[in-house]
């Protein structure tokens, strides 16, 4: 097996006219073949030699890395060359042997020709490499967001932040903390600088940390984060220095973690955006020095902080801005920016809310005077852990848990009697109007036949979208105002073949209900939101449309 | 199971302008007043008036129709379109000044809005078309007109002409009972989903699909049958329809691609929602309940077995 190994790499060393086999090929302790190679360059400069380690179970890939590594210690200055002096290749992917190193030492000399001889630069922006190592036997995560207002080089000061749930990797706790916001210290008469969460995001805050902005990237070769705290004293002022210094000596025990005063620094990146690095600094081990120093052209001394020589303690620390949150996928602004009211929260309407706050909305509230029962946790959002209260105040916590974005007002008596109790009665419509009219898009999720024949009659400027799903989840119905009542009316007694006889009856004292399961629904709902957000953004003529469930699969049939 | 074609036939029937003839005759005598008033002050400088618009073409609805007078003025009658368009519409503000007729500019025609009347459901409202013969003399033989394009929705091209012949839309549609039968169907559909279609687009798109048909005579094999067609071919970049009376006129190429798109996925999806449930024709083409038969038990508006149209029960639905 191994010298079948070793046969193939050598025959494909000898195919490729710009590799040549510097030596023998030699297998290790643990199957593990290494050689060396000269890559040939052009315009007269000299091959350059590369260590090549195989490991077994190349050619497939081993938690996410490539089994292959390719190495040269005097190259740590160009792009992608890593700390260990191994070049960090993204291959593609060969089920054979053969191909798959033919293939990966093309994309060396690929990267040879292009940085090494022509010194080209990557226009993509890469974050520093940090090596974040379980510090006293846990793993420590910061999330910031962007924050209200710019930095400025030079700024120092302190910061708040609070803890999150803890988590686990590589058998060890992750403790995840949030940064609320920034106090400046450079700027005394500043307000606090609050990262954009939502404002119930800031009631975490529960710690102090120090902050300081950095002119400069604390970096080595460009790519990887300083690892000295002596480097520090190159990118810091004297007034960040000694400010870091006399307060960490002061901070109180409550805002200190783990033994840690947690120190952050700042500095700005290609795309305009603030990155953030927090170290962890053992307080019974602060990395500082005092000397005294002659202030020029005077006869007074001073005392001067600097940073003693010692390993960083970095933690990972993560850019959880709106931007970065929802940038894998969002709904259009049209949507996301709405203010937007759900009437009614059992399966359809906690699915409908989660998916917006997963999407990017902001600005949720939520209505039901519905309870949370146990049989409601299998088809819905709601949890077992949770308890049981009122459906909205859930929901809320849920909502808050997925997105610090969301403001999610959520509320359980009343608005029954504002919008039913003001029909005929023009005081009381006006006023129901005012308020409703504050939503820019109202999801009535109630299969309240008498809340949506008001919503009709109220005549509202919002776009009101009302969605329902018949027994078994065959068919759901959307319907969008003016006039939903009509046309849901309609759909139900003439076109669905809407099953009333094997309902789900509940022991005990209970309506009967619907069965479907949480797949039947959420698929529809899904689709649903897809077409109503496309129909609201206007990409789509709004239509409404049922989606049916047949033999075929989901179609919609807009009406 | 919906009888498809006894249904577009009450459609159609219900639709019918008898249904609504005491209104028609206001507004036919309102027309006769403006005629009378136009041979007054313009004499022998225009051509005999005549009416156009879908009355004219038999293509009217009761819920939407247009009386058109087409007022077709001599070459020499007036200096420019602009001053024939502003001499027209000052003289009818001169006219009515005093009374509480509104009368303003459109696109091609002045816009007449006369009082509503007690008991009726809208005002009478008229659409007069100036139009100029293209040279001395030149109407009596080919019937062409220059319109004014007053302003279109950017207010471009003010002052600037249209070439047409109304008679020859009018005679494009005339005998065509089968088409016009779904012109009026669409035309309906048009009017109950809001849409936004030129009226126009749709008699050539129908009268383009039904040309050469020999299929089954129904109401409702006919109109599937042109809703097919347009489908396949309304956001086609190569299917045209020309105006008859200016064939330098393709009304399909004024409509904006999106326009054509939704255009094609209407008829996709009234297509689609008719087979998935013959129901659903109901949703699209819409009794005029109005001026429903009430002592017509044949059971239409009611499901075999069901109770017509009552609330849903709150169990019916769910959420």
């Amino acid at each position: 097996m191994g010298k079948e190994r070793i046969d193939i790499i050598r025959e494909v060393i000898d195919q490729l006219s710009f590799v040549h086999l510097v030596g023998e090929i030699q297998q290790g302790a643990g199957y593990i073949v290494s050689c060396e190679i000269d890559v040939d360059t052009t315009g007269g400069v000299e091959p350059l030699r590369w260590a090549v380690e195989i490991f077994p179970l190349y050619p497939m890939m081993a938690q996410g890395y490539d089994s292959i590594r390719f190495t040269n210690k005097g190259l740590m200055e160009y792009p992608h060359i890593m700390e260990e002096s191994n070049l960090c290749l993204h291959t593609n992917h060969a089920y054979d042997l053969h191909s798959k190193l033919r293939g990966d030492l093309t994309m060396l000399k690929q990267w040879v020709d292009k940085y090494y001889v022509n010194g080209e630069k990557d226009d993509h922006y890469e974050h520093l490499v940090v090596n974040t190592l379980p510090i006293n036997g846990k793993y420590y995560t910061f999330l910031f967001a962007e924050a209200e207002r710019p930095f400025k080089d030079g700024d120092y000061g302190w910061f708040d932040f609070g803890s999150q749930m803890k988590g686990l990797k590589n058998e060890k706790t992750v403790d995840c903390f949030s940064v609320i916001g920034y106090l400046s210290n450079y700027y005394p008469k500043s307000e606090t600088n609050n990262c954009k969460w939502r404002a119930a995001t800031r009631t975490l805050k529960g710690y102090v940390g120090i902050y300081c902005f950095l002119s400069k990237t604390p970096d080595v070769y460009g790519k990887f984060i300083i690892k000295d705290y002596k480097e520090l004293n190159k990118l810091m002022s004297h007034n960040q220095v000694k400010f870091v210094n006399d307060e960490m000596r002061k901070i109180e025990d409550k805002h200190i973690i783990d033994g840690h005063v947690v120190f952050m620094v700042g500095y700005s990146i290609p795309s305009g955006e603030v990155q953030w690095q927090t170290m962890l600094i053992p307080v019974n081990d602060l990395p500082f020095e005092v000397e005294k120093v002659r202030m020029p052209g005077t006869s007074q001394n001073q005392w001067l902080a600097h940073f003693t020589s010692g390993n960083i303690q970095w933690a990972q620390t993560i850019n959880s801005s709106y931007e970065h949150f929802f940038g894998r996928g969002a709904y259009p602004k049209r949507v996301t920016d709405s203010k937007i009211l759900i009437i009614g929260v059992g399966a359809i309407g906690s699915m409908v809310a989660v998916a917006l706050t997963r999407c990017g909305a902001r600005d949720l509230s939520i209505y039901d005077f519905d309870d949370k029962k146990p049989g409601n946790i299998c088809r819905s959002e709601y949890e077992f852990l949770h308890g049981c209260g009122g459906k909205v105040f859930e929901l809320s916590r849920i909502l808050y848990a997925i997105s610090p974005f969301v403001e999610c007002k959520a509320w359980d008596t009343d608005f029954d009697m504002l919008v039913k109790g003001s029909i005929g009665n023009e005081d009381g419509m006006a006023k129901a109007r005012e308020f409703l009219n504050e939503f820019d898009i109202v999801f009535d999720c109630s299969t309240d036949n008498d809340m949506m024949k008001c919503l009709d009659q109220l005549e509202l400027r919002s776009q009101i979208v009302n969605m329902s799903i018949s027994n078994h989840a065959q068919e759901l119905v959307c319907a969008f105002s003016p006039e939903m009542s009509g046309f849901v009316e309609e759909v139900y007694t003439k076109l669905l073949k809407n099953d009333l006889e094997d309902v789900y009856n509940p022991t005990g004292c209970w309506n009967p209900t619907f069965k479907a399961s949480y797949t039947d629904i959420a698929c529809m709902v899904q689709l649903a939101m897809k077409h109503i957000v496309k129909m609201i953004s206007g990409e789509e003529e709004k239509k409404n449309f049922v989606i049916v469930d047949d033999r075929e699969g989901l179609k919609i049939q807009r009406l | 199971m919906l009888d498809k074609n006894k249904h577009l036939r009450e459609v159609l029937d219900t639709h019918k302008m008898h249904h609504v003839q005491d209104f028609v005759d206001k507004v036919k005598a309102r027309r006769e007043e403006i005629k009378s008033m136009m041979l007054e002050k313009y004499g022998t400088d225009k051509y005999p008036s005549f009416c156009s618009g879908s009355f004219a073409k038999h293509t009217a609805t009761n819920v939407k129709f247009d009386l058109d007078l087409v007022e077709p003025f001599k070459h020499s009658a007036f200096g420019t379109l602009q001053e024939m368009f502003d001499g027209v519409h000052d003289f009818l503000v001169e006219k009515y000044e005093g009374t509480e007729v509104e009368i303003r500019k459109q696109k091609v025609s002045i816009g007449v809005t006369f009082p509503q009347e007690e008991g009726d459901d809208k005002p009478v409202e008229l659409d007069v078309v100036p139009g100029r013969e293209l040279s001395d003399d030149d109407y009596t033989g080919s019937h062409d007109l220059n319109l004014c394009f007053n302003e279109d929705h950017w207010g471009f091209k003010k002052g600037s002409c249209q070439k047409t012949n109304i008679q020859k839309q009018i005679d494009h549609i005339k005998g065509k009972t089968s088409e016009r039968e779904i012109i009026r169907l669409l035309k309906i559909w048009k009017k109950q989903k809001q849409k936004k279609y030129k009226s126009f687009v749709i008699e050539l798109g129908v009268i383009r699909a039904l040309d050469g048909y020999n299929g089954d005579n129904g109401l409702w094999p006919r109109l599937k049958h042109t809703m097919e067609y347009l489908r396949d071919h309304i956001a086609d970049s190569s299917f045209h329809l020309y105006d008859p009376g200016n064939s330098g006129n393709d009304v399909v190429a004024a409509m904006s691609d999106f326009d054509r798109q939704c255009f094609k996925n209407d008829m996709s999806d009234i297509l689609n929602s008719v087979e998935w449930n013959e129901d659903s024709l109901e949703q699209f083409f819409k009794v005029n309940e109005k001026f429903q038969k009430k002592d017509d038990d044949s059971g239409f508006g009611n499901k075999n077995g069901r109770e017509g149209y009552s609330n849903p029960q709150t169990s019916n639905r769910f959420g």
